[in-house]
């Protein structure tokens, strides 16, 4: 019976190795905040997040202004750099009357796509994005 | 006698397994399968991410024989004008559809019967049977059975990729995309970010600022077909034309399509189509870009963009996926095929997009 004991240990140890050594992924955060550009938010856009190490991520920016990103999708912890675009489609002719749909460009050249950096924190991250002072 | 009635007892005793001991024993089995169970899978996913690459080393080695016979890449997309009107440079319409890098390449994948047929169905069919040799603007909505490009065919398709889950592809169904660079790619967002052959109308700045003459270059091997560049067969590179060097550029990749749990949010990537596609989906449907990192998840995915466009979908849609765990195949320009972890640095996956960017990456 003492051997059986023994077994009965050493089974529930090999099962907790096994669920216990499960591989973790990176470690992500969460962000969010506003976008405010000449002084009133931003209605859309385009964010998107580069970290130094990790993968990117991004949203849309919603009408009011606001982003969120949730930690699931978010970046890993550091530096990164942030870069905001807006487009505006519209339909052009060209000299020889051709015509083509482009979609252009709506901030200024400074602003759009313009990378900034950034320091993420664990956890969740509050960063309101001032297009003026970009 | 009590010491013969004790030794007979324990004689019995050791002859038979007490209840526990086969408890134990079982138990011990169960755990061992449970350790195999997940082993198998483990085995059955390798196989499978083994198929996909090999899949993607022999589109790859295709596409070199298209360039040694060509002295260039095929266009990745073709039909520039929308039917009716010659003058408009556009995307291809929803009930048409433009022909892709896929549908040219199939006489190199030993499929030389699909492409027979849809070259027999323009001739059959109304369409311009010279025009699919020049790849020009050919539709296939109309004009090819959708039989002949709806029948799966191996090499297009990642064993990962469950059937059901290609099944929202409508047009033809397939996991391998082209690079097409390291922009962000929109529905009418096709900037000519290299400055590389451009609209011959607009040679100065100001006029390609204002004219109609993006090339639809993203900076990487595959783009949307141009009417006035090349004839009409839009813009190709070679692989000369590749300067980063073809073991530092991405030449394929693979996206499934995977169910994509955001919060309480889901959604579903879409999948390829090597015949080519129709809008709104256009160039995701053939390619890939590496601006958005592997794997890719954002939410929401219908927000506007400053305008009516609708472009959520395409940082999801355009991305490299695959049901993979941890990341995707591809394959670069000299057509080796390796694993790359989802979570490689975002810059150099950009920089591996890019032909000509002349960034050193360590790969």
């Amino acid at each position: 019976m003492k051997i059986g004991k023994n077994i009965i240990v050493l089974s529930a140890i090999a099962i907790l190795i096994v669920v216990g050594g499960c591989r973790k992924g990176i470690e992500r955060v969460s962000i969010d905040g506003t976008v405010t550009f000449e002084g009133k938010p931003l209605d859309g856009g385009y964010l998107t997040i580069r970290p130094v190490a990790g993968p990117g991520t991004g949203t849309a920016i919603k009408s009011d202004g606001t982003y969120k990103i949730s930690k699931e999708s978010g970046p890993m912890a550091g530096e990164c750099e942030i870069s905001i675009e807006r487009f505006k489609t519209q339909s052009i002719t060209g000299s020889d009357g051709r015509e083509s749909t482009v979609s252009e460009p709506t901030l200024p050249e400074k602003i759009q796509g313009k990378p900034k950096n950034f320091t993420l924190k664990n956890g969740n991250n509050k960063i309101d994005l001032d297009l003026d002072t970009w | 006698m009590k010491n013969l009635s004790s030794s007979q007892f324990n004689c019995v005793k050791q002859k038979a397994f007490t209840l526990v001991e086969l408890l134990v024993v079982i138990a011990i089995i169960g755990v061992l399968i449970a350790l195999l169970l997940p082993a198998i899978q483990a085995a059955r996913e390798a196989g499978n991410r083994a198929a996909c690459a090999s899949n993607q080393h022999n589109i790859g080695l295709a596409l070199h024989n298209f360039n040694d016979v060509n002295s260039k890449m095929p266009c990745g997309l073709t039909m520039a004008y929308r039917p009716g009107n010659t003058s408009v440079w556009n995307c291809p319409p929803y009930n048409e559809g433009a022909l892709g890098w896929g549908a040219r390449l199939m006489p190199f994948l030993e499929n030389d019967g699909v492409y027979q047929s849809i070259v027999n169905a323009y001739k059959n069919n109304g369409g311009d049977e010279a025009l699919v040799g020049n790849w020009g603007q050919n539709v296939f909505g109309t004009i090819i059975p959708s039989s002949i490009y709806q029948t799966r065919i191996a090499v297009w398709v990642c064993p990962s990729c469950p059937g059901k889950d290609l099944s929202v592809q409508q047009v033809a169904k397939g996991n391998y995309v082209g690079n097409t660079g390291a922009q962000r790619m929109g529905q009418t967002d096709r900037r000519d970010v290299t400055g590389y052959p451009r609209d011959a109308a607009c040679p100065t700045d100001d006029a390609y600022k204002t004219g109609n003459c993006n090339n639809g270059d993203y900076g990487g091997i595959f783009f949307q077909g141009h009417p006035s560049l090349q004839g009409q067969d839009g813009f190709q590179v070679s692989l000369d034309d590749i300067s980063d060097g073809t073991s530092n550029t991405l030449l394929l990749s693979e996206r499934s399509a995977e169910k994509v749990v955001i919060g309480t949010n889901e959604t579903r990537r879409f999948p390829t189509s090597w015949i080519g596609t129709k809008e709104p989906r256009a160039m995701c449907d053939i390619g890939f870009s590496t601006y958005y990192s592997i794997n890719y998840k954002c939410w929401p995915i219908n927000a506007t963009d400053g305008s009516t466009n609708v472009v959520g979908e395409y940082p999801m849609g355009s991305c490299a996926a695959s049901q993979h765990a941890g990341g995707v195949n591809a394959t670069t320009a000299d057509a080796s095929v390796r694993f790359v972890n989802e979570q490689i640095n975002a810059a150099t996956w950009l920089n591996l997009g890019s032909r000509n960017d002349g960034a050193v990456v360590s790969f």
